[in-house]
């Protein structure tokens, strides 16, 4: 079923449709909110968020790109605004986020990788809109700059632009990061 | 970043480099085709940030697309409001302020800045909820009117009485008819004022050959005196005596020789007071 047909029948009352809406795109957009978040709980509850909210405004779904692209932007949106409001909180274990096992089993290389995947984290949510936005559909969502384009409605020499400014201050933000 | 690293390490080929077999030198790279330090740090960011989307590919927890299904079932309860709009307008009805920008960008233009579509889209949400907004206040004011209009009237109600007669268009009355009408019409001077002048006005001149109207006397007198002002307005009583502004024929003259008598005997206000 193509994503038209998909929207119609759950704007229709299909809850079958709807659920296997969900099912398609569950990973996609749990990934994404995993990106941004950095921690699996985190990533859950942004995931549910976003379904609900995609659920509730699926009449504005214009068909202009695909149905993911549409569901990876309401995901990263409330997966940043979710970043924003955990950055003004400290966690009781005192680990801001869930720290990936290596491969090799090496605790070192753990640590390094989670500090690293933080810094990150930390210089783009820092981002100010548009560039945040961009940068996160970009890299945490997977979409491709025309999807990006059409998803967000602006020229795709708009969206090329933004990434690159954005990339020069995400840049800025990590020199000053690590020096520091 | 280890691609730009190798770029940068390889020499390039001009700067007085020979092509085998050659006696001219190369001509070098053209400005543009050199590698930019800044687009090369830009290009570093951009793989560590691949790069760390790559280790972060975590897989959904099992049960999370049931959760998901759950929650948008359960719901939380919206507002009755919300709710009345939801089961009245159809369901498409959110993306109506899109399609009216649409419409209005493809009025004013495609391919404008992002500046201009989200003014677009302000304008068209606008146009479209002043238009909502005058429809629903019109089926509103209409509805509360019929509904008013159904309370209070309850049946129909009686012709209000009219003080002023209805007007008929007929055929004009005979003089016959004019003459009975005539003593009820004469009692109300005031309705009738085309038939009190010129007569009744006290500077109306007197006919010629009267034997009180000498030359240089003022008007109205016949000694020069100044008739009173009330005789100016007849009384409706009719008097006995004649009347000299009164009559209505002056062609008979007074037995009385003085005018005097005329003038104050005969005002009709005096007949009218006493």
């Amino acid at each position: 079923m193509d994503d038209r047909a998909l929207v119609d029948a759950v704007l229709g009352g299909d809850q079958r449709a709807f659920e296997q809406l969900v099912e398609r795109e569950t990973g996609a957009v749990f990934r994404a909110c995993y990106r941004i978040l950095g921690r699996v709980h985190d990533a859950e509850d942004a995931t549910q968020e976003s379904f609900v909210t995609a659920h509730r405004m699926l009449g504005t779904f214009r068909g202009e790109g695909p149905l993911a692209a549409w569901l990876a932007r309401i995901a990263v949106r409330h997966a940043l605004r979710a970043a924003a409001r955990r950055r003004d909180t400290v966690p009781i274990d005192g680990s801001s986020a869930d720290v990936p096992t290596s491969p090799y089993g090496d605790p070192l290389a753990g640590a390094l990788e989670a500090e690293r995947g933080r810094l990150i984290r930390a210089a783009v949510t820092a981002l100010p809109e548009p560039y945040r936005e961009v940068i996160a559909l970009r890299y945490f969502a997977d979409l491709s700059l025309a999807e990006i384009a059409q998803t967000t409605g602006r020229p795709l020499g708009t969206v090329k632009s933004h990434l690159h400014r954005g990339l020069a201050r995400l840049h800025d933000r990590l020199v000053v990061e690590v020096s520091s | 970043m280890s691609d730009a690293r190798a770029r940068r390490d390889v020499p390039p080929a001009g700067d007085g480099a020979r092509a085998p077999g050659s006696r001219l030198p190369l001509a070098p790279d053209p400005p543009a085709r050199r590698e930019d330090p800044e687009d090369a740090a830009l290009r570093g960011v951009a793989a560590e940030l691949e790069r760390y989307a790559a280790a972060a590919m975590p897989e959904p927890p099992s049960g999370l697309a049931a959760r998901i299904v759950s929650a948008v079932r359960a719901e939380a309860p919206r507002s009755p409001v919300r709710r009345l709009l939801d089961a009245a307008l159809p369901p498409r009805w959110p993306a109506l302020p899109g399609a009216v920008a649409d419409v209005l960008r493809a009025a004013v233009g495609l391919g404008k800045p992002v500046a201009l579509g989200v003014r677009m889209e302000a304008a068209a949400l606008v146009l479209v909820l002043v238009v909502a907004t005058a429809v629903g206040g019109t089926l509103l004011a209409g509805g509360a009117g019929a509904l008013l209009a159904a309370i209070t009237a309850p049946g129909p109600t009686p012709a209000a009485p009219s003080t002023v007669p209805p007007r008929t268009v007929g055929p004009i009355p005979s003089p016959e008819v004019s003459s009975s009408v005539a003593p009820s019409l004469a009692a109300s001077p005031s309705a009738r004022p085309a038939e009190r002048s010129p007569r009744a006005t006290p500077m109306a001149p007197a006919p010629a050959g009267l034997p009180w109207a000498t030359p240089g006397a003022p008007l109205g007198t016949p000694n020069g005196s100044r008739a009173p002002a009330a005789s100016a307005s007849p009384s409706p009583s009719p008097s006995p005596l004649p009347s000299a502004r009164t009559s209505p024929e002056p062609s008979e003259p007074s037995p009385t020789p003085s005018g005097e008598g005329q003038a104050t005997g005969a005002s009709p206000t005096e007949s009218a007071g006493h």
